[in-house]
């Protein structure tokens, strides 16, 4: 299928949000939509034409049980270290929830990169927490400075993204300030990922974390794989 | 009514860490994502269980919300509908037949979910539109939105080759997207 027919991207987008582009051939599509902003355009053109549909469903209130599981999670995450730490639930959720995807980005990735002549050291997907790909790292040859492409807008325009390895057992280890650029090269090098498992994307004020530990909310994260 | 003027700055004051203001967007907007949740997912403990990794999800992503990509009730709905669908995907995650009394019939004229529909300013445009769909086109879209229903689930229910199926809601999307533009 050639997927760069605008008249089939606008297709598949369609069917994506009703709900009917299922299995393999979503998951395909997601692929997609990372890569091509006119896709993703597609998409939020379609959810915002069907969403007045959700007047119709009728509301049902939650058991009271939901809120206090959702604010016991919450208090899991609270103390300083704990959404950071490797241990750390969030984290862990984050990562199982969307590492089949991930996988298959990966798949796709790998494939795209191999038929290049530089050889890739090191690439991570990382996800939001709707399992959507936001970003990808890769490093060519051990030496190799890391490369981030962006695949998410809307970050604050007083605020910064910046990149932590996530070293097991260990605290998150600065990467870097990604800033708003949609691909940016970071001055640190492949060496710096020997043995991290994960990495991850914090919202930080204006130049990066002031303490040299994460200080906002963990808006991406995905599992580092050596090539 | 939740508007995106009381949502937006809800999910702002979430990216600072206010659990107050998540406290708040979850008496706003849990009622109606229980309820899409429900209709796709048809177990109360399933459903819930997904309500509560997506509220977690909201308040540790609520600082990646952009308002000029989407609305606030939009970018929420988008989260658990497709951990919804992403759910329906584990192989281990056998779905009931859909309910008979909660679909609502669709295909009728007859007011009910259009007249819900028609009742809202933010949907009366499209309750228009999809009244101006083939009746059973417009059960057809119905089911596979607020069901969750894939093309061969749909072709069971309604006893309907596949092809017809499939043919049904292009045709049905596409008349959609000319009516609302």
């Amino acid at each position: 299928m050639n997927y760069r027919k605008p008249e089939l991207q606008e297709k598949l987008a369609a069917a994506y949000v009703l709900g009917t582009l299922r299995g393999p051939a979503r998951q395909r599509f997601e692929r997609l939509m990372v890569a091509d902003a006119a896709i993703r355009r597609s998409v939020a053109e379609w959810e915002t034409r069907l969403a007045p549909l959700n007047e119709a469903v009728q509301p049902v209130h939650p058991p009271r049980k939901v809120w206090r599981n959702i604010k016991a999670r919450l208090r899991a995450l609270r103390p300083a270290p704990s959404p950071w730490s490797w241990q750390g639930l969030a984290l862990w959720r984050t990562l199982a929830g969307g590492l089949a995807t991930a996988a298959i980005v990966l798949a796709v990735i790998s494939v795209q990169l191999a038929n290049q002549p530089v050889q890739v050291q090191y690439v991570a997907v990382l996800q939001d927490p709707a399992a959507k790909v936001a970003m990808v790292v890769s490093a060519a040859g051990i030496d190799g400075k890391l490369r981030v492409q962006s695949m998410q807008g809307g970050v604050p325009s007083d605020r910064d993204l910046e990149l932590w390895a996530l070293p097991e057992g260990g605290k998150p280890q600065s990467l870097g300030v990604v800033g708003h650029r949609t691909r940016a090269e970071l001055a640190a090098t492949a060496r710096r990922l020997a043995n991290v498992p994960a990495l991850a994307i914090s919202l930080e004020p204006k130049g990066g974390s002031p303490t040299g530990q994460p200080t906002g909310p963990v808006l991406y994260s995905g599992k580092l794989l050596a090539m | 009514m939740t508007t995106p003027d009381i949502l937006a700055p809800l999910l702002q004051r979430c990216a600072q860490r206010d659990e107050k203001a998540l406290a708040e967007l979850y008496q706003l907007t849990s009622p109606k994502l229980f309820g899409v949740a429900l209709r796709i997912l048809r177990r109360n403990d399933w459903a819930e269980e997904v309500l509560q990794e997506c509220y977690v999800n909201i308040w540790q992503h609520a600082g990646s919300y952009s308002s000029d990509k989407s609305a606030p009730q939009t970018w929420i709905t988008r989260i658990v509908r497709n951990r919804c669908l992403d759910w329906l995907r584990r192989p281990d995650h056998e779905v009931a037949d859909v309910d008979d009394s909660i679909v609502e019939n669709w295909a009728d004229d007859a007011p009910g979910p259009l007249a819900r529909l028609l009742a809202s300013d933010d949907s009366r445009r499209i309750a228009g539109c999809m009244q101006g769909l083939e009746a059973s086109h417009r059960q057809a879209i119905a089911l596979a939105y607020f069901d969750g229903l894939s093309h061969s689930e749909l072709a069971e229910k309604l006893t309907l080759p596949l092809g017809t199926v499939k043919s049904w809601i292009r045709r049905g999307l596409e008349k959609l997207r000319l009516c609302l533009g």
